[in-house]
């Protein structure tokens, strides 16, 4: 167990990864002498040369095209997206190339490689830079999609993408890269199964990523006052072993799903679908959606933390679920 | 204005009388059309009493506490709506005709209203579904007077249906956890007399009932009224802690039916000679104790039981029990079997639950395949008694505890 933070857990992933594994390229604008847009490739260019760490044009289509050329041959590459803003940009790549490759060529070739980014708000970042933008992804087959909110999991999960045999799209937060924890000897849970971060009886918690965070703060103070949330964090939304959430609804027949992303056509709203599917008949209450306002992020600090959930929203809206008390935002 | 009398409405479908709970609106006060004037209780919740017509209160003519029956007359009130829907002749003359207050047959309640408009949450539902509980019967607490799952559970600790069921309890309330042992089609809570009280001397609570359709229990329509019955006793006599399932014969299908049910507070299921498995059951052993009508034939019925031989005196309370429920045993066996084929098949459920399952079997059963064990599911643990008949499991409650907690 080493105290480190969630930036230096994705670094140690890479190294730990490279030793291992002598496939493994690192591609993307700034990875190499700079050492990434936030620092999580420092140094690694000097450890294992420019050939596995290469510094990339301006191009996310000519990254993320040379990551699954790369891949399609034999290599493991990760590839760094600066902005998972910039996906756009690369989605033909990912979406109708990475994803669908396997399929296309009857299982003959496989896309084994990583694309790493960042998303989220958290640093004044503006409109084109703090997106969440999860549900993209989630909406093409073929991709597995993993957001970590811890330290470990930074770590672990990092590695577990680097072993496995679809392309992983790997999205860390901003606002997490400074975040201190232990990096634990085994991964907390298994590839693709969500966590218990808090046990409660009154009702579920369903979030990911930075949410996470916001949601423990809110069961804490909603421990306060007599309620007792279980906060469960997804780390895989694919693939995603949703029975455990479906046991955990059907226990306190109360269910709200936290995202940073945008409400409408969110992996919040699918989720609560899910929930709603399986577990209709252990409903006290319609699942609730928490998320961010369906607004472009502004670069204001006091209106960017505005448009996205608080802990002391998620505390309110649960108080609403469990004992109809009306939050003052209402 | 007219003076005329309020009689009390029919409040529910099985309603006769109600009791007043009490007044809301004095004599002098007016009141307007909605507004409750009274709270009665019925035999299955209190409700209010609204005003279909705005008026002004003269006189109580009952007070809280008193039983009052459909149509009497309650109070005296002036109201200006009824006066206007009377001829005009006779106005003044009023009083001496008892004017039905037409208030509709299910008024919305503080509680739940009935009917298509009750507001119960999808867990209450399944809940009031899965114990026979009157929905409309719940107070709920919950937004805009919604039934929650706690209002139901309440209800269900305040009314246990356990009506009449006899069973007998041992150890009650023991916190290492409840047995609930079901015994067969035709037989009682006595085939478990030496089990239970080995197992209360374990430390457990336990529970041997009289099936409904059987004993000293009421009677039964089927085996899914039976369920329900059992779930009942369940909630009312364990309603927390661990649940340990042992079913023989019929009793088999209740419990895995139950283990089902209750989920993983269930933590191990003991089948006994299970029904449900194999496609064959013996229509004779069936047809002769649903029939016997003598001593003698009963002896035959019995004998392929493979249970030894049996006393007049038991072979005589056993004939007195199978007349007092030859119609609800009659349709159970009819549940069970059709010309010698099992018409209810448990392997989907077994392989369904993750409770450990543990079975039982004679290798001499006559009335039963033991080689049904072969549909339970892989990873049941099967127990083999060689040369033991329908009833494996008497003189051997040793290995039946064994199996419950080893």
């Amino acid at each position: 167990m080493t105290q480190t933070t969630y930036r230096e857990a994705l670094r140690q992933a890479l190294i730990d990864g490279m030793q291992a594994d002598s496939d493994i390229i690192l591609l993307g604008e700034e990875v190499g002498l700079y050492g990434g847009a936030y620092g999580v490739t420092k140094g690694l260019i000097d450890m294992f040369g420019a050939h596995r760490v290469m510094d990339a044009p301006i191009s996310e289509p000519a990254i993320i095209g040379a990551a699954i050329g790369a891949a399609m041959t034999g290599l493991r590459p990760v590839a760094e997206l600066m902005y998972v803003d910039f996906i756009g940009m690369a989605m033909d790549q990912l979406a109708n190339q990475a994803a669908k490759s396997r399929y296309m060529f009857g299982g003959q070739i496989g896309v084994p490689m990583v694309l790493r980014t960042q998303g989220g708000t958290g640093r004044s970042a503006a409109a084109q830079h703090s997106q969440s933008l999860e549900a993209w992804m989630l909406h093409v087959p073929g991709l597995r999609l993993v957001m970590p909110a811890s330290v470990s999991d930074a770590y672990h999960l990092l590695r577990q993408a680097l072993e496995q045999p679809d392309p992983v799209v790997f999205i860390e937060h901003k606002g997490l890269y400074t975040l201190k924890g232990d990096i634990t000897a085994e991964p907390e849970a298994p590839w693709g199964a969500p966590l218990v971060r808090r046990a409660g009886d009154d009702l579920t918690i369903v979030t990911w990523s930075r949410m996470v965070h916001e949601a423990l703060a809110a069961a804490a103070a909603l421990a306060d006052v007599g309620i007792t949330a279980e906060v469960i964090d997804l780390r895989c939304l694919n693939p995603l072993d949703d029975a455990m959430i479906f046991a955990s609804v059907a226990r306190t027949g109360r269910a709200m799903i936290v995202t940073e992303a945008v409400v409408t056509g969110s992996v919040a709203s699918d989720i609560a679908a899910r929930i709603g599917e399986r577990c209709f008949d252990w409903l006290e209450e319609p699942v609730l959606r928490i998320g961010g306002e369906d607004i472009p992020i502004p670069v204001s600090p006091a209106l960017e933390r505005g448009s996205i959930p608080s802990a002391g929203l998620i505390a309110d809206a649960a108080r609403w679920l469990v004992r109809r008390e009306a939050p003052q935002w209402a | 204005m007219g003076l005329t009398v309020l009689t009390l409405p029919r409040l529910g479908e099985t309603m006769e009388e109600a009791r007043v709970t009490d007044w809301l609106v004095a004599p002098g006060q007016t009141y307007a059309r909605g507004d409750v004037l009274l709270e009665v209780e019925t035999d299955k919740t209190v409700v209010e009493v609204p005003a279909l017509a705005s008026g002004v209160m003269r006189a109580h003519l009952v007070g809280p506490g008193d039983i009052v029956e459909i149509g009497q007359v309650i109070a005296e009130v002036e109201s200006d709506t009824v006066a206007a829907l009377l001829p005009k002749e006779g106005l003044t003359e009023l009083p001496a005709i008892p004017t039905v207050v037409d208030v509709p047959k299910k008024p919305p309640t503080a509680a739940a209203s009935a009917g298509p408009n009750l507001r119960a949450s999808p867990r209450a539902r399944r809940m009031a579904q899965g114990s026979k509980l009157d929905l409309q019967s719940v107070a709920g607490t919950g937004p805009r007077g919604r039934v929650t799952g706690a209002d139901v559970e309440t209800a269900r600790q305040v009314k246990p249906r356990i009506a009449g069921m006899a069973c007998d309890r041992q150890a009650a309330g023991a916190e290492a956890g409840t047995v609930l042992l079901l015994h067969g089609l035709f037989s009682t809570r006595s085939a478990f007399v030496g089990l239970s009280a080995r197992l209360a001397r374990a430390g457990v609570q336990v529970l041997a009932p009289d099936l409904p359709g059987h004993g000293d229990s009421p009677d039964a329509s089927g085996l899914a009224q039976i369920e329900g019955g059992l779930a009942d006793l369940i909630d009312a006599t364990a309603p927390t802690g661990d649940l340990y399932l042992v079913g023989h014969s019929m009793g088999a299908i209740l419990a895995t039916r139950l283990a089902c049910r209750f989920g993983d507070r269930v933590k191990r299921l003991v089948l006994l000679a299970p029904a449900g498995l194999g496609p064959r059951m013996n229509q004779l052993f069936l047809d002769i104790l649903c029939n016997a009508e003598t001593p003698a034939a009963l002896r035959r019925g019995m004998s392929i039981l493979g249970a030894g031989p049996i006393s007049d005196a038991a072979l005589g309370l056993e004939l007195a029990m199978l007349r007092k429920h030859r119609a609800s045993q009659l349709a159970l066996a009819r549940e069970l079997s059709t010309g010698g084929v099992q018409q209810i098949d448990i392997a989907d459920e077994l392989d369904a639950i993750a409770t450990p399952v543990r079975a039982l079997f004679g290798t001499a059963d006559a009335v039963l395949d033991w080689q049904d064990s072969a549909r339970l599911p892989v990873r049941a643990a099967i127990h083999l008694r060689a040369g033991a008949g329908h009833l494996p499991h008497l003189g051997a409650e040793a290995i039946v505890e064994e199996m419950l907690f080893g």
